[in-house]
Parts: structure tokens; C-alpha cells; sequence
């Protein structure tokens, strides 16, 4: 049971996180550990998802299904297919379309580790996922 | 079925709320904050509050109630700039979003509905946001109860930005007034933008591959004022290949909104760095630049000259590595170099050598001009980087001569095109997220719809409200659906039936194109008339008037014209 727990949990952080989730895991040698990543990283380390337990009102890391949940809730938000959206035609000719919960606008942040924040509005999931998992382009290149 | 009880704003809410910056008169646009949360979390947190929150001008007991106020406050910013007679509502929460100490989703927000072919719609073939189709329609188009379909935006906020260092380092949010939010996050600008997109600042496209939200698959209001320079063609009228290829045409896609474009000068100054190539004719204009780290930065009035290709005879001849061969065609002018092989101090210390005035770097793969970055102190002319698509333009011409300018464009305004439309936002690749919906990143000063939180913005909408303008978001303080640039009565009586001195006559309170009422222009009767008798018979030729242009009939004009004379005006 909490072997199966450990491998979901390596699953889904390379499923939303890619190349971060490859770092937290060490490059595979921390997913052969002990303890899946989320249990043995102490909470605050890079990289790791944490969640407001909603029992004991502290921070903790996210659960695997927890990070699906956000995972999936992000995505959602960030939509931009019209697959799935039904619009309804009304008597007068008014058309309307429930868009439901995507094509929204995301703000996302993340910290280098010289403490400077980079932040921005986006609307596609590739963005978000860049800039949360701290692959964004530099300002800068060197060649 | 939802819990009504908890949409309900709190006593403390409704004391806290009236503690906002009241409507100013003619300011019409209700916004209310649906809470969506459930009890003890989110806007319910009984957590004390954040003290210095508290001292910025919040004055929430609670993170919950800060986080209320917060959100009010940022709707009431805007809601005394928009006038709609249905009400707007948002449909909020705080919830756990991707969090960790290095990174966070901080909140999102937008439209739950889109709607064309509506009553009074200006454009019935493209999408309008929901609350923009309700204020030109002038009826609620979705009509529910709060926390339905029937709500307008919705916003979702991360709960785990709290200060915690494992969400985004300790970051969390201010919810102060008073913008003093030191390294956090400031929560009001953040709404302020986000409501921005949910109440018109966006388009319903996917950039990626050009196409339009639907079926039916409509173009939208947004897009119809979005313009690419390159081909002249709009948003709304460009093939889905079009439109995907427009989206990361760098600075040459703008929002030429009449109200916008006006409003231009107001908030840009003057002074785009760039590439201003003045000849040959067919590839003159403005090119976007990436700046570097070292050397001086370009300054106005910059390093004009030919563009010459560098060659240094090894390998890749243009990358400008090696010791320059056609020193001579160089010295004097500005050296265009490949990227690649070295670094790029490397390449302007080169063309120095060889000297070259300025320098320019011609990307080598897709994408923006990159950012240059390095030290060389030695390192005397300034460098700047093209995109591979504007090298390639620059090169393709360069067997009859390129002539430019490195440097500030003191003619073109930080953020406009050169002839003064606002650009858009269209990085390449699209992939870096925020195309199109924004402003560009180059205005200056910057603006609130830029897709970055800028430390220098305040708590306005700068040229956002300009573009609400443009959609169809018209001023008209008196909510009788006639703009105030067109309307004669300001503010109008818009009562049902006309009324005169206390008697009503039953008869309909026409509203007329020019935005006076019959009431209206009783009114005027009565503020024109020096004594009773003067009103009545102003009355009576007004009434005769409505009844042969056949407004009113007979029986209605007697009804009036009783009411006039039995009313003790003046």
C-alpha cells in the first residue's frame, strides 16, 4: 500500500511538474529511496507541493491526489479548447457559451534562488508550467 | 444546491463596506463579491489578521475579512468607472492552488460566459464577456441566483499564499490599501488586472493554433480592435493560420481602439529602444531589440549608420568571433553578427575592434531578441539583439544596403507603434504565455494589463479603461442607455409612467434617441416657464408635438396636459 503510494506520487510530480519534478527526485536516485518524495522531503523544500491540512490548519506536502487535484484545476483553468463547450441558442437568436472555467487568465510566480521573483499573467498551461517549475527564460543568456 | 446562508455578506462585511470610497454620483456599475467559500476557510478564515495589512488601510478582523475587503475594494475601483444597469457579480474564493516554496499559481479569473447576437449588441456576430453583453443590452442575458451560471467573472485565489516559507519563499499576500506591500504580494493589483481580463481585456482565442472559441466558432469584441501591422488585417476577418502567425509577431500587433489610441499620449512617454532602419524603404521601421548586460545601454539620440555583416573568415564567417576580415566595410558603421559559437561579449568586443560603432546580434533560432548578458568591462559600444525573423529581413536587403539607427526612437512613444496605437503583447514563441491579452511589456510607464506586476503601478487602470471604452463599455451616468457624449439629459427621469406634480398620467415615459424622456422635457417646461401659465402652455405645445409625430394619442395628451394644469408648478 505505501509503495504504491510512492509510485503515484513519482508519477503524477513528472506528469505536472517535468523537469523540477525530475530535480526533486534527485534524477531517479531519491525515487529508489526509503520514502516517495512527498514524505520525505521536509515541507518548505524546493520543488515540493505543500497543502493547508484542512484538520490541523498547518501546511504539510501535498498528498499525490492533492497535487493531481491542483494539477488537474490549473489545467482547467488554463483551457482554451473548445472541446466540450456547448453553446445555447436562445428564441431571440442570442447565442451564449458557458465557458466552462477555461480560457481564464493565471497568475503564477516563482523565486530564483537570489530571492528575485518572477511573475506573470498567462493563458496556457506551457507557460504556467515554465515559470512553476523555474524554466522560464533567463533575462539574460550568455551566448 | 448551495448554502445561501454563505453568500451573504457578514455584518462585518457590510460595516467594513461602507467604509469604502463611496460611488461618486453618476457612477453605476454595482460589483458585488460572491463568497463561494465554505465555512472557516478562504473568505470565512477566522485566522487573526494580517497586521500590516491592517496598518495599510485594511481593517478586516480576520485574514478572511481582509481578503473581502481587498476584493470590494479592487471592485469598487471599478465600478466607479463602468456604468451598467444589471449588476455585476463575481463569483470568488480562496483556494489551495499549486504552491511550492519556490514557486506559486497566485489566483486566475474570467469571464463565465460569452454572448453575441444579443439585444442592442453593436456587433452581433462576435463574442462580447457577459457583463459587457448585460450593460449593452441593458437586461441580465444570464440571469440566476448568486453562485450560479448567472454570476459574471469568476476569481480563484491561492490560500496557501500566506507567508508561509513553503509557499513561494514566505511570500504572501498584502491586502492593504496603501500599496506598501514590501516583498509580498499585492492583492488589490493583482484583482484590478484580473477583473480587468474578466470584464473585457481579452480575447477568447487559442494563440497556439489561431482558433476562435465556440461553436459557434465567433471571432470577439477584443479581436476586432486587434490589428496586425505586418498584413493590416484584424483579429476578427484573419484565417485561424493567420491569426496563430500574428500571435508572435513582435511588436507589430496593436490595439487601434479609437479611445485607446487617443488616450496614448496620456500615459506613454516618449523614447523606444530599438532598431530603426530608415532604408531601404520596403524594410523601414521600428525593430524590437534585446538589451545587454555589458557595455553602455543605447541612449537617444544612438549610433546611426550602414549595417554591415561581419566576417571573419572561419567557419560560420558571420558570427563575429574571430578577428573581422572586412574590418574596413566595418569601422565606422554598425556590425550585424550572427549568434552562436561564442559568447556575446565576445562578439562586441570583436566588432570594437574592428570598429564598429554599434552592434547588433542576429538570433539564430526561432524566438524574441534574446537578452544579452556577459561582462566586459573594455567594452565601449553599445549591443543589442535582433530576432532571427528581423535579421533575416535586415540581411535579405543588405546587397543594396541597410542604413539605421541603434538607439532610443525619442519619436516613438514606449509601448506604441509609430503612429501611436497602444502593442500588444505577442512574445515568440506564443508558448511564453500572455499573448495578445495584454499590453506590451515595453510601455513605459508601465501599465496595469502589462502581463507582469510592476513595483511602480498604483491602484489605476491607466489606459484599461480606454479599452473598456472601445469594446463597449460607453460612459452613461444615468443608466438610461444613451451615452453621455450623446445624451441631452443627464440625468434623466426614468420613471415608468409621466408624472407631473404629483399626478401620474399614465402615460409611458418615452425615452427619446436623444436621451431626455417625456418627463425630461416637462421638466425643462417647468424650469423654463416664469409663471404657471407659461408652464401649461409649454406643456401643451410639447404634448401636441408628441402626439403629431405620434408618440402619444390623443386621450394620453389630455391625460398630460390635466396633470400640467392641475399641478402647482411653478
Amino acid at each position: 500500500m505505501k509503495k504504491q503510494q510512492r509510485t503515484a506520487s513519482g508519477v503524477l510530480w513528472v506528469a505536472a511538474f517535468g523537469a523540477v519534478a525530475l530535480l526533486a527526485l534527485g534524477a531517479g536516485s531519491s525515487a529508489a529511496a526509503p520514502a516517495g518524495p512527498a514524505a520525505k522531503a521536509p515541507v518548505g523544500a524546493a520543488g515540493m507541493q505543500v497543502f493547508l491540512d484542512p484538520a490541523t490548519g498547518k501546511m504539510r506536502p501535498a498528498t499525490a491526489q492533492e497535487m493531481k487535484a491542483m494539477s488537474d484545476r490549473l489545467k482547467g483553468f488554463l483551457s482554451r479548447s473548445s472541446e466540450g463547450l456547448k453553446a445555447q441558442e436562445h428564441p431571440n437568436g442570442m447565442i451564449s457559451l458557458d465557458l466552462q472555467g477555461g480560457f481564464m487568465n493565471v497568475w503564477v510566480a516563482s523565486v530564483s534562488p537570489d530571492g528575485k521573483v518572477t511573475n506573470a499573467c498567462v493563458n496556457n498551461y506551457e507557460a504556467a508550467e515554465a515559470i512553476l517549475s523555474g524554466q522560464a527564460a533567463p533575462a539574460y543568456e550568455e551566448q | 444546491m448551495r448554502n445561501h446562508t454563505r453568500l451573504l455578506l457578514s455584518l462585518f462585511t457590510l460595516a467594513v463596506l461602507s467604509l469604502l470610497p463611496l460611488h461618486p454620483a453618476f457612477a453605476n456599475a454595482s460589483i458585488t463579491i460572491v463568497n463561494m467559500d465554505g465555512a472557516g476557510e478562504g473568505f470565512n478564515d477566522p485566522s487573526p489578521a494580517d497586521p500590516a495589512s491592517t496598518a495599510g488601510g485594511n481593517p478586516g478582523l480576520t485574514i478572511g475579512q481582509q481578503r473581502l475587503y481587498a476584493f470590494q475594494f479592487a471592485a469598487n475601483a471599478w465600478s466607479q468607472l463602468l456604468d451598467s444597469k444589471v449588476p455585476i457579480f463575481i463569483q470568488a474564493s480562496f483556494d489551495p492552488l499549486t504552491c511550492t516554496a519556490t514557486s506559486a499559481t497566485l489566483g486566475s479569473a474570467g469571464a463565465i460566459q460569452i454572448f453575441s447576437g444579443f439585444p442592442n449588441a453593436p456587433n452581433p456576430n462576435v463574442w462580447y464577456q457577459v457583463a459587457l453583453a448585460n450593460k449593452l443590452a441593458g437586461v441580465d442575458l444570464a440571469p440566476g441566483p448568486p453562485g450560479s451560471i448567472g454570476d459574471d467573472i469568476i476569481a480563484r485565489f491561492n490560500s496557501l499564499l500566506n507567508g508561509s516559507p513553503s509557499c513561494l519563499g514566505g511570500r504572501g499576500w498584502y491586502y492593504g490599501t496603501d500599496l506598501n506591500h514590501g516583498t509580498n504580494i499585492d492583492l488589490i493589483t493583482v484583482l484590478l488586472h484580473e477583473f480587468g481580463h474578466g470584464l473585457g481585456f481579452a480575447n477568447f482565442v487559442n494563440e497556439l493554433s489561431g482558433s476562435n472559441a465556440g461553436p459557434p466558432f465567433l471571432s470577439d469584441i477584443f479581436s476586432t480592435f486587434t490589428l496586425d501591422i505586418s498584413n493590416g488585417l484584424h483579429w476578427d476577418v484573419m484565417s485561424n493560420a493567420q491569426r496563430a502567425a500574428s500571435a508572435f509577431n513582435t511588436n507589430r500587433v496593436v490595439f487601434d481602439g479609437p479611445t485607446v489610441t487617443a488616450a496614448v499620449p496620456g500615459f506613454l512617454g516618449f523614447g523606444t529602444p530599438g532598431l530603426t532602419v530608415d532604408s531601404p524603404p520596403a524594410i523601414s521601421g521600428v525593430y524590437r531589440v534585446g538589451s545587454a548586460s555589458f557595455g553602455p545601454p543605447v541612449s537617444a539620440p544612438g549610433v546611426t549608420g550602414n549595417i554591415i555583416l561581419a566576417n571573419d573568415g572561419i567557419g560560420a564567417t558571420a558570427d563575429g568571433c574571430q578577428p573581422f576580415t572586412n574590418a574596413a566595410a566595418v569601422n565606422g558603421n554598425i556590425a550585424l553578427v550572427d549568434r552562436g559559437t561564442c559568447t556575446f561579449n565576445v562578439k562586441a568586443a570583436q566588432a570594437q575592434a574592428a570598429g564598429a560603432r554599434a552592434v547588433i546580434v542576429a538570433n539564430n533560432a526561432p524566438g524574441s531578441a534574446p537578452g544579452l548578458g556577459g561582462t566586459d568591462p573594455t567594452i565601449t559600444i553599445p549591443t543589442v539583439s535582433v530576432s532571427q525573423a528581423d535579421g533575416n529581413t535586415i540581411k535579405a536587403q543588405l546587397g543594396i544596403g541597410v542604413h539605421g539607427n541603434v538607439g532610443v526612437n525619442m519619436s516613438v512613444r514606449a509601448g506604441a507603434d509609430p503612429s501611436g496605437r497602444a502593442l500588444l503583447y505577442a512574445p515568440d514563441p506564443v508558448a511564453l504565455g500572455s499573448s495578445i491579452s495584454h499590453y506590451d511589456t515595453i510601455a513605459f510607464p508601465n501599465l496595469l494589463m502589462e502581463p507582469a506586476i510592476n513595483s511602480d503601478l498604483t491602484h489605476g487602470v491607466d489606459l484599461t479603461l480606454p479599452e473598456m471604452r472601445d469594446i463597449g463599455w460607453y460612459p452613461d451616468a444615468d443608466l438610461d442607455m444613451v451615452p453621455d457624449g450623446e445624451d441631452s439629459c443627464i440625468p434623466s427621469n426614468l420613471a415608468v409612467n409621466v408624472v407631473v406634480g404629483g399626478c401620474d398620467s399614465g402615460v409611458a415615459n418615452t425615452l427619446f434617441t436623444n436621451g431626455c424622456t417625456i418627463s425630461d422635457q416637462i421638466a425643462q417646461c417647468a424650469a423654463g416657464a416664469g409663471n404657471h401659465g407659461g408652464f401649461v402652455s409649454c406643456v401643451a405645445h410639447l404634448t401636441n408635438d408628441l402626439k403629431k409625430d405620434g408618440t402619444i394619442s390623443g386621450a394620453q395628451k389630455g391625460s398630460i396636459q390635466s396633470c400640467a394644469a392641475g399641478a402647482s408648478i411653478p
